[in-house]
């Protein structure tokens, strides 16, 4: 048996959470070990704090709902990590059929709210480069976010976006380039 | 090679920090929230148990319901019997503009004159009937034999 708190292995808080005794202590125990790298995880999808709270909630709730028949075909930090990228997805589809936006728009809307932002403290050369991020095309700005910021590997990004560790590399390398080109430019 | 080597070395120069704030104890207050909203769900009470075990049988009386409507419509939009009334209806209305060209007021009045008194023969006709049905029942209700009638002429 693992320590204290959050040095359960996921393994272990598996089998605490499927033990009625133990479910909700479980439950509490995965929630503080993934909710911060979920939370900037969704945080540079979605930019807005209040807007990625919702998610952050919206995620674990499902989480919550789900767990009971998860059948760790893959690991609990890659399926966690999955559903949350899907939440913000979503959320974003929405919010473009909501406002009968193109999704350009709901880009610059994104970029807009960087610079209102009261959560956001980067100098000049962050918010820069937040903005060129954002001009990227969906998937590559996942890969980038995940790749640069998180510094997780491609095998772990390919099973949480169930795709290539090839095309994630080529992803990767298109998303460093137009960055490039959009920090020389502007 | 070389582009992206210089692109990640334009990029090493940006201050990789995290540039984004939380509010203060945002992590620390956020699962008891969950929890609690968690918690808040409502539980299903007896009420909705029934209504969720009846929702199959609510869906397939809805979907008969609908078929018999939409049934009934298509009839009346599509059943022969009005087609024919309809096609028959045009077909004297293209008449009517293709001839009436050519029809004077009086030979109309001629055509509906006659169509009277093709109708009055019908009636006629079937008057003739009556009296033969009449005729026969009294035969029949009187016993009196055919052949005895015709003995006696």
């Amino acid at each position: 048996m693992a320590g204290k708190n959050n040095d359960y292995t996921d393994k272990e808080l598996l089998r605490l959470f499927r033990d009625s005794n133990s479910k909700d202590y479980a439950f509490n125990l995965i929630v503080k070990k993934y909710q911060e790298r979920i939370y900037w995880h969704v945080r540079k999808i979605i930019i807005d704090h209040d807007d990625t709270d919702d998610i952050l909630q919206n995620t674990f709730i499902k989480i919550w709902s789900g767990l009971e028949n998860f059948r760790e075909a893959s690991g609990l930090f890659t399926w966690i990590y999955r559903i949350a990228t899907n939440e913000a997805l979503i959320f974003l589809k929405q919010k473009k059929r909501r406002y009968i936006l193109p999704l350009i728009d709901v880009r610059k809307q994104l970029a807009d709210t960087l610079e209102t932002d009261q959560y956001f403290n980067g100098d000049e050369m962050q918010l820069k480069l937040q903005k060129a991020i954002l001009t990227l095309p969906g998937k590559q700005r996942l890969v980038f976010n995940m790749k640069y910021f998180d510094d997780m590997k491609y095998e772990e990004i390919a099973g949480i976006l169930k795709t290539s560790v090839g095309a994630l590399k080529a992803s990767y390398h298109h998303a460093v380039r137009k960055i490039e080109k959009y920090l020389t430019k502007y | 090679m070389n582009d992206m080597k210089k692109a990640n070395n334009n990029l090493s120069k940006i201050n990789k920090d995290n540039p984004f704030q939380i509010p203060e104890d945002y992590f620390d207050d956020f699962p008891l929230r969950l929890s609690e909203k968690i918690h808040a769900r409502k539980a299903p009470g007896i009420y909705e148990k029934y209504l969720l075990a009846l929702r199959p049988y609510m869906a397939i009386a809805a979907l008969f319901i609908g078929v018999v409507i939409i049934g009934t419509i298509f009839y009346n939009v599509f059943s022969p019997e009005k087609n024919i009334q309809e096609s028959k209806t045009n077909e004297i209305a293209e008449i009517i503009s293709e001839d009436a060209y050519y029809l004077s007021e009086e030979s109309i009045i001629e055509i509906i004159y006659m169509n009277d008194v093709v109708h009055e023969d019908e009636q006629a006709g079937d008057s003739k009937d009556n009296l033969t049905n009449e005729v026969i029942d009294y035969l029949i209700n009187e016993e009196i034999d055919i052949i005895d009638i015709i003995d006696a002429l």
